[in-house]
């Protein structure tokens, strides 16, 4: 997955499990940069009665750097609270909710956003309303209408969502952590003998709870100043997400946690699957408890990727020139670790220095497109991943394929990639789900009444 | 995670304020000049947070000098040889 249930201990605690960070210049309002962080993986929208939601002993946060050094320059928080109108009945609604104010919605929640740069702290908004999960029909008839309602202004031509949605993010987990078999190419895989087949979206139909916020591009650029030239090094932002928890929990009497101390980072992500197929099982819980500065430390595993190895050993005799490529992968370093500099994609360079630091970097200076491309600048398309994230982004045939040295020849014009290196894909797209046109983009959450248990393929 | 020293900690916080009497609340001896207070974390600031009441006092290793005293959404670092020894003994 993008980063679900990607490491030890997040894998335990859903609530803190960051699952996909976008960022993108919005395609409706380009004067604004819009950023979303997603939590709480494989959320199954019938999971009652106490239905998903944020937790309020987590602080949720969206990180930006604008020099260069994998450290926050600019960070939005986000607490949340609940508010229980009736705490003698199991329901979490009593009635239908026709808006996000019902009384009929038992067991509200809201947050506040907190903004801190260089010069402190402010409080962007405070008491903000979330929407109730998607419960069915009878409960949430409308929903599109509740989670309209949750899009708030927080002023300064800023807009903020918190709340339940479709997860945008479309894998074939299924098939991916199965030895890596692949669908579309298991006629060539080592164990697997059954033809070719399209793939299967594991995420289907499953919700996530996604934190999205539109900024003025000049909230987060360097100094202030509106991106206009995209080779300039300030037109650049790195993102990435986190998830913290108090340092000390103590249990008390009556279920009470009493929760004290300092906010430990327990979570993050900047590039999808970063975390997930980079960093070996014994560093996991490590790498997310650090900031970007810190990931030179992990400059190895993007050098030498254990998944590359893997697809020589389970793809026998596809990638030949994959398997004889021993230099350390300046590629993968340049796309995941400082960005791509000038000079080797044509227009385009999302570069931010020499620091090591796994970041989602967007150049600010690009306008969206509105013939965008989901393989992103490999499919010609400047706009997107890996320049930002977009939500509809084929984020994992892109990364399988920079792995397969699809795109090793920007470093070394003398390497040509195996065939297979360009083909490679899960066997999705982004039909595969669906999205909003605008914010807060990612798609409206299936009820639980309408959503089936999981089905068996073939 | 921000980390601040205790000079700028104090100059910049009003919480600090609520920490050093809670502190004195627990910590009757040695006096708290005897203290020597290291280093003390906490989050940005973030709205509503400050509201816990309880506090723990944490001794990562029974044999140094240093406990770590948590309370709302800060962890002062305390090097107290006397204090930490007599939690200490407590675990025995």
């Amino acid at each position: 997955m993008s980063s679900h249930r990607e490491a030890p201990g997040t894998s335990k605690d859903p609530v803190a499990d960051n699952t996909d960070v976008y960022a993108f210049r919005s395609p409706d309002n380009p004067d604004t940069v819009t950023f979303i962080a997603n939590y709480l993986p494989f959320e199954a929208p019938f999971g009652g009665p106490n239905f998903f939601e944020f937790a309020p002993d987590v602080l949720y946060s969206i990180h930006i750097d604008n020099d260069g050094d994998g450290r926050a320059d600019v960070t939005y928080d986000f607490t949340f609270e609940v508010k229980v109108a009736n705490p003698n009945t199991f329901l979490y609604n009593v009635g239908p909710i026709s808006t996000i104010s019902s009384p009929n919605w038992n067991r509200k929640q809201f947050y506040t956003v907190t903004r801190t740069d260089g010069r402190g702290s402010h409080v962007l908004g405070s008491d903000l309303p979330c929407p109730p999960c998607n419960i069915g029909p009878s409960s949430t008839a409308d929903y599109p209408a509740l989670a309209q309602e949750a899009v708030q202004s927080l002023g300064g031509r800023r807009t903020v969502f918190a709340g339940q949605r479709l997860d945008g993010f479309y894998v074939d987990v299924g098939s991916i952590f199965d030895l890596g078999d692949l669908r579309p190419f298991e006629n060539l895989h080592l164990a697997s003998m059954i033809p070719p087949t399209s793939g299967v979206n594991s995420t289907n139909g499953f919700s996530v709870h996604s934190i999205a916020l539109q900024v003025p591009l000049t909230d987060v650029t360097r100094r202030g100043k509106a991106p206009s030239d995209p080779a300039s090094t300030d037109s650049v932002i790195g993102v990435w997400a986190s998830a913290s928890r108090h340092k000390a929990a103590i249990r008390g009497a009556g279920g009470l946690i009493d929760q004290v101390g300092e906010y430990v980072q327990v979570s993050r992500l900047g590039n999808p699957l970063f975390n997930e197929v980079i960093v070996p099982m014994g560093e996991k819980d490590l790498w997310n408890s650090l900031p970007p500065s810190e990931d030179r430390q992990f400059l190895q595993y993007v050098q030498h990727p254990e998944l590359a190895s893997l697809l020589n050993v389970l793809y026998p005799g596809v990638f030949p020139n994959l398997a004889g490529l021993s230099a350390a992968r300046a590629d993968l370093v340049a796309i995941l670790l400082t960005g791509i500099p000038s000079g080797l994609v044509p227009g385009f360079q999302n570069y931010t220095g020499s620091t090591y630091a796994d970041m989602l970097r967007l150049n600010l200076a690009i306008m969206p497109t509105s013939k965008p491309n989901a393989l992103g600048v490999i499919g010609g398309d400047l706009a997107g991943f890996p320049n930002g994230r977009r939500v509809f982004d084929d984020v994992v045939s892109v990364e399988l394929r920079a792995i397969a040295g699809a795109l090793y020849p920007l470093v070394d014009s003398t390497y040509t990639p195996d065939a297979a290196a360009s083909l490679l894909t899960d066997g999705l797209d982004q039909s595969s789900t669906s999205y909003l046109t605008t914010f807060p983009y990612l798609g409206t959450p299936q009820s639980g009444y309408a959503t089936a248990p999981l089905s068996t393929v073939a | 995670m921000d980390e601040l020293t205790r000079r700028s900690f104090v100059k910049t916080s009003a919480g600090a304020a609520v920490t050093a009497s809670a502190l004195g609340a627990i910590i009757a001896e040695p006096a708290a000049a005897a203290l020597k207070r290291t280093e003390t974390t906490r989050a940005r600031s973030v709205a509503g947070r400050n509201e816990h009441k309880g506090l723990v006092a944490y001794l990562p290793d029974h044999r140094s000098d240093e406990v770590a005293v948590m309370h709302g959404d800060q962890t002062v670092i305390v090097r107290d040889r006397a204090l930490a020894a007599r939690l200490a003994r407590h675990a025995r």
